[in-house]
């Protein structure tokens, strides 16, 4: 069946997107302000947690698997769920095999369509 | 008397001297023998050594690459469906979906080669070899070039098998290089996917395996002349990125399919190599 991009679910929680590349950094950004969610955005693993603690209202961490300055999403996600157990976390990465080493995190593969990328949000953010 | 007994004295002390010195000669050699066996062992295991390295750094290099392109195509991606929801780019629906097309296509190159670089765990899927054609071909046709005409031929229903699925690539380029390879001038490469019942006519039993229903992935390789009557079996199965007979790579994929590979000439212009790939009876798990 063809999901169409129509069929995007949209959500209001707030996110942190934490990748290195710019041009999609900002295209993430973009699409997810577009689907009604308030969004941060961090270049590095160390930036990332700095807005965590400033921020107890982050409702999912949304990072890149491979994050430069020696700390890979792995490693944030779980640095972050250490200082906020509830938070939600969706990895992403372009090499699937880097995020099966992080069993008890949900992650989407590069590329992924809006749609797509849409869907596991809210996958994600399930209570 | 004591003249004899000492000329006999003297003798044995040289006879003792000359065999001490023989002995202490022969013992150098072999220290020297062993010394130079030591010495090529030691060059070789640096040559197979560097060659591993030279994988492993290619292997890398390949995860790297594919993995920054996929975050260049996600942003590809994501932009083109941000365009087709835009009401400014309605009359450019038709370029939009051809580029859309194409990104899909870019996606599953980068797929071969994460599949390339990565070396797993081997794990058994049952898998219809027709579902993976038209994603191999692509490959294949990337890898030989285009001067290379790609012809297939996909029974209508042909049978499952079980095979390492993140393998089949490495062995199907491996096949479809070293059969071309073989050729002086490669024209054209034909893949058929079909049925066997292991009789006579595929070969099968005439190498001495075990006859039975087979699925068999036949690649032919037709060209201006073939190189000798008959490609070596070379074990040249690490050379990915060149031409040379590669079949090695091929029969350790078949061996752990508990499948075989046959190899054999047709005339003196084309090369034919079929991988036989026991028939599964379970049903597809991909």
């Amino acid at each position: 069946m063809t999901i169409l991009d129509d069929d995007a679910p949209h959500g209001h929680e707030t996110i942190l997107v934490v990748e290195d590349d710019e041009l999609v950094r900002d295209l993430v950004v973009e699409v997810m302000t577009d689907l009604g969610y308030r969004v941060f955005h961090a270049l590095d693993g160390h930036e990332a947690l700095d807005v965590i603690q400033r921020n107890d209202t982050i409702d999912l961490l949304f990072t890149d698997v491979a994050l430069p300055n020696r700390m890979s999403g792995i490693d944030l996600a779980r640095a972050a769920r250490e200082r906020r157990p509830h938070l939600k976390v969706l990895l992403t990465t372009g090499d699937a095999k880097l995020a099966a080493a992080a069993v008890e995190f949900p992650s989407v593969a590069k590329p992924y369509r809006r749609v797509e990328l849409a869907l596991r949000l809210r996958d994600a953010l399930k209570p | 008397m004591s003249v004899f007994l000492g000329a006999f004295l003297i003798i044995a002390v040289i006879a003792a001297a000359l065999l001490g010195r023989a002995y202490h000669r022969s013992d150098q050699a072999r220290r020297d023998l062993a010394a130079r066996l030591q010495s090529l062992a030691a060059s070789e295991d640096y040559e197979r050594a560097s060659d591993r390295d030279r994988l492993q750094a290619l292997g890398a290099a390949l995860a790297g690459i594919a993995h920054d392109l996929n975050s260049a195509l996600s942003v590809v991606v994501m932009n083109l469906d941000l365009l087709q929801q835009d009401r400014a780019a309605e009359g450019h629906t038709r370029r939009v979906e051809a580029m859309r097309k194409a990104m899909e296509k870019a996606t599953r190159l980068t797929r071969h080669l994460l599949r390339l670089a990565h070396r797993q765990e081997p794990e058994m899927d049952v898998v219809c070899l027709a579902e993976l054609m038209p994603s191999l071909v692509e490959l294949l046709q990337a890898a030989l070039g285009k001067s290379m005409a790609i012809e297939t031929r996909v029974a209508p229903d042909l049978w499952p098998t079980q095979i390492d699925v993140a393998a089949f690539d490495t062995a199907a380029l491996h096949l479809a290089l070293a059969t071309a390879g073989a050729m002086q001038e490669p024209e054209r490469l034909t893949i058929e996917l079909r049925n066997g019942d292991g009789g006579e006519a595929d070969c099968g039993a005439a190498d001495g395996h075990e006859r039975g229903e087979h699925v068999l992935l036949v690649m032919a390789c037709s060209g201006a002349s073939a190189r000798g009557e008959k490609a070596p079996r070379e074990p040249a199965a690490d050379d990915l990125f060149g031409r040379g007979p590669g079949f090695a790579a091929v029969e350790r994929f078949a061996v752990r399919c508990r499948g075989h590979l046959s190899i054999a000439p047709i005339g003196e212009s084309a090369l034919r190599a079929a991988l036989y790939l026991p028939r599964c009876r379970e049903t597809t798990t991909v």
